[in-house]
C-alpha cells in the first residue's frame, strides 16, 4: 500500500513526529520513548498497527494542526449489486465546544465537503446529511453538530468487481470562538467482492440514516410555499401530517440565510413563516426550489417546492405574543411570589434581620435602608441577566438558577453567607481601610451598603427554583431581545423587592414591629444559626463536585469556628460551645430517632427511578405506559419540598408505584445540555419540572410548579390508558 | 474633584495595563509555535487588481495581516475594525476558501468593505504559512511577526499593536 504512505514520506521532520505519537495511540508504552531510535521504532510499530486494521476503514485520522478533530471512513460491507453502489459512514469526533456544519450552515460556517476527483473506479457518491441541531454563537445562529456525527454514504462503483481506489480530500470547517479549516486525505484500496460486514459499522450507518430526512409524499406535502419581495419573507404550508413540536430547516442558496419567524401546527398541517437575507445584495427567490427539513422527534421529513411569487397573508399567523403591560404583570407577580418559594428557606435568616433591625429608627433611615435593600435585589437580577446574556452570546444553554450548577458560586457563596454568619455572632469584624471607614461613617452609608450587599446576595441565594408565573416571564425574556431580557429581568426584581419597597413608602408600617430589646441579642444568635445552616447547606451541595473533600471542608469550618469562639470569649466559654454543641446534637438525634413516629408521617423509601431519555418516554408510552418525569437539582428546595411533601406520600406514592408507571428523572445539578434542551422544548427555563406522558397524552401534561396531590393523580388519570383504581 | 477624576485615571489607567499584560500573555501562548523570523512569502494580487508583496510592503513599517473567511462567524466582528485600520494603516488580508472573486466581491461590497484582499479560495496561498485558524492577526514590520493573535480581538487592541509595532 505504497499510497497510504506518500503523505507520511512529504511531511517534514516535526510533522513526522507528531504524526507518530498519534499513530502510536494504540500502544500506549510509546508514549514514554523519546528518542530518535525509538521514534523508529513505533513508527515501525504503528505502522504494523495500522496494517492489521481492517482495509476498509482508515482509521481514525487527525491533523496535526488541528488535534481535538478526529475523522474516520469506514465501510460497512453492505453492497446492493444491481446499483452497484457501496455503504459507507463518515464520522467526525469534535472534542469539548468544536462544532461542525450542516449542509446549510446558517448565518455563518461552511458545509463540509469531500473531493473525490482522485478516486479510480468511482462513479458517485451521495451524501446525507442527519438532522442538525440550532446552535447560537455570538448572538449569530449556525445549524450543525457537536460531539460527534457520522455521515453515511453511499458509493457506487464503475464496476463492482474492479479494484476500486478511493481517494477524498475531505475539507471540515470547525467552529467555537475561532473557525479552522482542516483537510484530511481519505485513502481506501479494496475490491468490492472481497468486502466483509463490519457489524459495529453497519449499526453506526444504520442509526445515522434513522436522522436523516426522507422524502414522504404520502406523508407530507408542501403545499404552498409564497415569496413575498417586498417583505423578504417566505410563507408556506406543510399539509398531511400533524406535528407536535417540529423543528423548520430550510435548504437553499447557499448565500443565503433563512430564519424562522413563526411555526403553526395544526390539525394536519404546518403554517410557517420564514425570513431571508442574504449577503450577495437583494435577494430574489421567485421559481427558485427550496427544501424545507421537518424534524419532529425521531421523524424527520424532506419536502421541496418551487418558490411562487406573491404576497403573504399574515392574517393567518396568530399574534400568539402576550402584550408587554401583561407581560410586566406576569414579572412582578413571578418575583412577588419568589418571596415566598421555599427556596427562600436558606435567607429567610437574613432577610428577617434586615426588617427587625428596623425598629428604633428615624423614618428617613428606615426608608434609606429599605430603598438600599430593594436596590440590592433588582441588582441582583441585572446581574443574572447580565449572566443570562453572555451565556446566551457564548451559545451556552441557559435556564433559571444555573449559577447553581457552577462550584466557584457555591463555593463563594457559603464564603460569603459563613462571613454573614460569623459577622452576626460578632465572632469577626469586617475591617474596612479606616479612610473609607470615616467616610462611610460621616456620610451614613455603612449601613445601607450593607443593607444592599445584603439585599443582594438574600436575592442570588433564593433564586435558584422556578416559580409560578416566573416561568412564563423567564422564558418570554430569554427568548427576547437585550432590552427586553432587562427589563423583564428589572420587572422581576421589582416584584421581590416589592415588600421592601411597600416598607420604604410608608416607613411607619415598621412600627408594628416588635419593640427592640435583650430579645434582639438572642434573635441574632438565632439568625446567625440559620445563616450558618446556609453555609452548611451550600458546602454540601459542593458534594457532587468535590466528593470526600467535603468532610475535610466541614472540619476545617468546625475547627475554625471553634478557634474563633476560643478568641472572643475564652476557652472556657469555646469548650462549654463544643461540648453543648455535641451534647445538644447527640440529644436532638435521640429523641428525632425514639419519637419520629409519634410528630412525622414516616418518609417512605426513594421510588426507583430511571434516567431521562426522550426517546424511551415514547418507547413506554408505545407500550402502552404512563411515563411520570421530574426534573430536578439537588439545590432547587422547590424540588426537595415536592419530593418530601407529595411524591413520597400517599397516595402519590403508591400511584407512582402501580406496575403501568414508568418512572423518570432528569438531574440538573450540574450542567447537562439534554436536560436543558428537554427543559427548552416544554417551554421551561428551570427547574422544577414534573410531565406525565401516556396513551392519551402522547405529548404530556405539565404539572404547575408546586405539587400538590390531587393534580398529580388527576394527570396520571388523564394520561394514563386505564383509570386508576384507588 | 480634580483628585476624583485622578483616582478614576489611575484606576482606568491599571486596568488597561491589566488587559494589555493579559491579552500579550495569551497572544503568546497562542504564537508559541509559530516561527516569527523566517515568514514565508507572501505575494499576489489583491481583488482589486493591485499586485502585494509583503515582504517589501513591511519594509519599515508595520503592516497588520488579517487571515479570515466569509464563512467564519467570529470574522463578522472582526472584520469591522478592521475595516477601520485600513484606512489609517497599511492593511493585507486573505480570504480562505470563502469563493471565487466575483463572490468575494459582492460580498465586499454588500459589507462595505474596503481592504486590500488576497483571494485564497482553495487555501494555496495560507499553506506555507501553517494557518488555518481564522480570524488571525498578526503586525509583520520587516517581514518578522510583531504580534500574532486569533479570536476575537477589538478595534483598540488592534491600534495599540499597531502602535507599538
Amino acid at each position: 500500500m505504497p499510497d497510504l504512505l506518500n503523505p507520511f514520506f512529504s511531511m517534514g521532520l516535526k510533522e513526522k513526529q507528531r504524526f507518530t505519537v498519534l499513530l502510536s495511540d494504540c500502544y500506549l508504552l510509546e508514549s514514554h520513548l523519546k528518542s530518535r531510535i525509538f521514534t523508529l521504532v513505533s513508527l515501525c510499530l504503528s505502522l504494523l498497527c495500522s496494517f492489521s486494521l481492517s482495509a476498509a476503514s482508515t482509521g481514525w485520522l487527525t491533523n496535526p494542526q488541528h488535534p481535538p478533530i478526529q475523522v474516520q471512513l469506514t465501510l460497512t460491507g453492505e453492497k446492493d449489486v444491481s446499483s452497484q453502489t457501496l455503504a459507507a459512514i463518515l464520522q467526525v469526533k469534535l472534542d469539548g465546544d468544536w462544532k461542525t456544519y450542516w449542509r446549510a450552515p446558517g448565518e455563518g460556517g461552511i458545509a463540509p465537503s469531500v473531493d473525490w476527483q482522485q478516486s479510480s473506479n468511482v462513479k458517485q457518491v451521495d451524501w446525507f446529511w442527519p438532522v442538525p441541531k440550532r446552535f447560537n454563537t455570538l448572538g449569530l445562529e449556525t445549524l450543525g453538530y457537536q460531539d460527534e456525527v457520522t455521515f453515511p454514504l453511499q458509493i457506487q462503483l464503475a464496476q463492482l468487481d474492479r479494484e476500486t481506489q478511493l481517494r477524498g480530500k475531505f475539507t471540515l470547517s470547525s467552529c467555537t470562538t475561532v473557525c479552522v479549516l482542516t483537510d484530511y486525505e481519505l485513502a481506501l484500496d479494496f475490491n468490492a467482492t472481497d468486502l466483509t460486514g463490519d457489524s459495529n459499522a453497519m449499526y453506526l450507518y444504520n442509526k445515522a440514516m434513522v436522522q436523516v430526512p426522507q422524502t414522504q409524499p404520502q406523508q407530507a406535502q408542501l403545499s404552498q410555499l409564497t415569496w413575498d419581495q417586498a417583505q423578504q419573507q417566505i410563507s408556506f404550508t406543510i399539509t398531511g401530517k400533524t406535528w407536535d413540536k417540529p423543528d423548520v430547516f430550510i435548504i437553499g442558496d447557499p448565500d443565503t440565510y433563512f430564519k424562522i419567524e413563526q411555526l403553526q401546527p395544526e390539525q394536519n398541517q404546518l403554517k410557517g413563516l420564514i425570513s431571508v437575507k442574504g449577503w450577495l445584495g437583494e435577494v430574489n427567490l421567485e421559481q427558485q426550489l427550496l427544501t424545507l427539513v421537518v424534524a419532529d422527534k425521531e421523524l424527520a421529513i424532506e419536502v421541496s417546492k418551487l418558490a411562487q411569487a406573491g404576497n403573504i397573508d399574515f392574517s393567518a399567523f396568530k399574534q400568539n405574543t402576550i402584550g408587554w403591560p401583561s407581560m410586566l404583570l406576569i414579572a412582578l407577580l413571578g418575583g412577588l411570589i419568589l418571596n415566598i418559594m421555599p427556596c427562600v428557606l436558606p435567607v429567610l435568616g437574613m432577610k428577617l434581620s434586615t426588617v427587625l433591625t428596623a425598629k428604633n429608627q428615624s423614618q428617613g433611615q428606615i426608608r434609606k435602608q429599605f430603598i438600599a435593600s430593594a436596590f440590592g435585589i433588582i441588582s441582583s437580577f441585572w446581574l443574572l441577566a447580565l449572566a443570562v446574556l453572555l451565556l446566551k452570546v457564548s451559545g451556552q444553554s441557559i435556564g433559571w438558577g444555573i449559577q447553581f450548577q457552577q462550584p466557584w458560586f457555591i463555593g463563594f457563596m457559603a464564603l460569603i453567607t459563613t462571613l454573614f454568619a460569623l459577622n452576626m455572632l460578632g465572632l469577626f469584624e469586617i475591617q474596612l481601610p479606616s479612610a473609607l471607614q470615616t467616610k462611610l461613617a460621616t456620610s451614613g452609608g455603612h449601613s445601607y451598603l450593607g443593607h444592599y450587599v445584603q439585599g443582594m446576595f438574600a436575592t442570588l441565594l433564593a433564586t435558584p427554583c422556578s416559580a409560578p408565573f416566573l416561568g412564563t416571564a423567564v422564558a418570554f425574556a430569554l427568548g427576547a431581545n437585550t432590552l427586553s431580557l432587562f427589563i423583564i429581568f428589572t420587572a422581576l426584581g421589582v416584584g421581590m423587592a416589592l415588600p421592601w419597597l411597600v416598607i420604604a413608602t410608608a416607613p411607619q408600617l415598621a412600627r408594628y414591629l416588635p419593640r427592640p430589646g435583650r430579645w434582639m441579642q438572642q434573635i441574632k444568635i438565632f439568625f446567625s444559626v440559620l445563616l450558618l445552616a446556609t453555609s452548611i447547606w451550600l458546602i454540601s451541595l459542593l458534594h457532587s463536585f468535590v466528593g470526600g473533600w467535603l468532610w475535610v471542608i466541614f472540619g476545617v469550618l468546625a475547627i475554625g469556628l471553634c478557634i474563633l469562639i476560643k478568641q472572643k470569649y475564652g476557652a472556657k466559654i469555646a469548650l462549654i460551645c463544643i461540648s453543648l454543641s455535641f451534647i445538644g446534637l447527640g440529644a436532638i438525634g435521640i429523641t428525632a430517632a425514639l419519637t419520629s413516629e409519634q410528630w412525622a408521617s414516616p418518609l417512605n423509601p426513594e421510588l426507583a427511578w430511571h434516567m431521562l431519555d426522550q426517546q424511551d418516554i415514547d418507547q413506554q408510552v408505545a407500550q402502552g405506559k404512563t411515563v411520570f418525569v421530574d426534573i430536578t437539582a439537588d439545590w432547587c428546595i422547590t424540588c426537595k419540598a415536592n419530593k418530601v411533601g407529595v411524591l413520597l406520600q400517599q397516595p402519590v406514592y403508591d400511584a407512582l408505584q402501580q406496575p403501568n408507571i414508568y418512572l423518570m428523572k432528569g438531574d440538573w445539578t450540574k450542567p447537562a445540555p439534554h436536560i436543558s434542551d428537554y427543559l427548552q422544548q416544554n417551554g421551561r427555563y428551570g427547574v422544577p419540572f414534573n410531565i406525565v406522558y401516556g396513551p392519551n397524552a402522547p405529548e404530556g401534561i405539565a404539572l404547575p410548579v408546586i405539587l400538590n396531590s390531587e393534580d398529580v393523580i388527576s394527570a396520571i388519570n388523564r394520561a394514563s390508558a386505564t383509570s386508576l383504581t384507588q | 474633584m480634580v483628585k476624583r477624576l485622578l483616582s478614576w485615571a489611575k484606576q482606568a489607567l491599571l486596568l488597561l495595563v491589566v488587559a494589555i499584560v493579559l491579552s500579550g500573555a495569551i497572544d503568546w501562548w497562542r504564537s508559541k509555535d509559530i516561527d516569527r523570523t523566517n515568514l514565508p512569502p507572501l505575494v499576489g494580487t489583491s481583488l482589486k487588481k493591485v499586485p502585494i508583496d509583503l515582504a517589501s510592503l513591511s519594509q519599515d513599517q508595520a503592516v497588520l495581516v488579517y487571515f479570515w473567511g466569509t464563512w467564519c462567524h467570529v470574522c463578522n466582528y472582526v472584520s469591522p475594525a478592521v475595516n477601520s485600520m485600513a484606512t489609517h494603516y497599511p492593511t493585507v488580508t486573505v480570504a480562505l476558501g470563502s469563493g471565487d472573486d466575483n463572490r468575494m466581491n459582492q460580498y465586499l461590497y454588500h459589507h462595505q468593505y474596503d481592504f486590500t484582499v488576497l483571494n485564497d479560495p482553495n487555501n494555496s496561498l495560507v499553506q506555507s504559512w501553517n494557518i488555518s485558524v481564522t480570524p488571525t492577526i498578526l503586525v509583520v514590520k520587516n517581514n518578522q511577526v510583531v504580534y500574532y493573535t486569533t479570536g476575537f480581538t477589538s478595534l483598540p487592541g488592534l491600534w495599540w499593536r499597531m502602535l507599538t509595532a
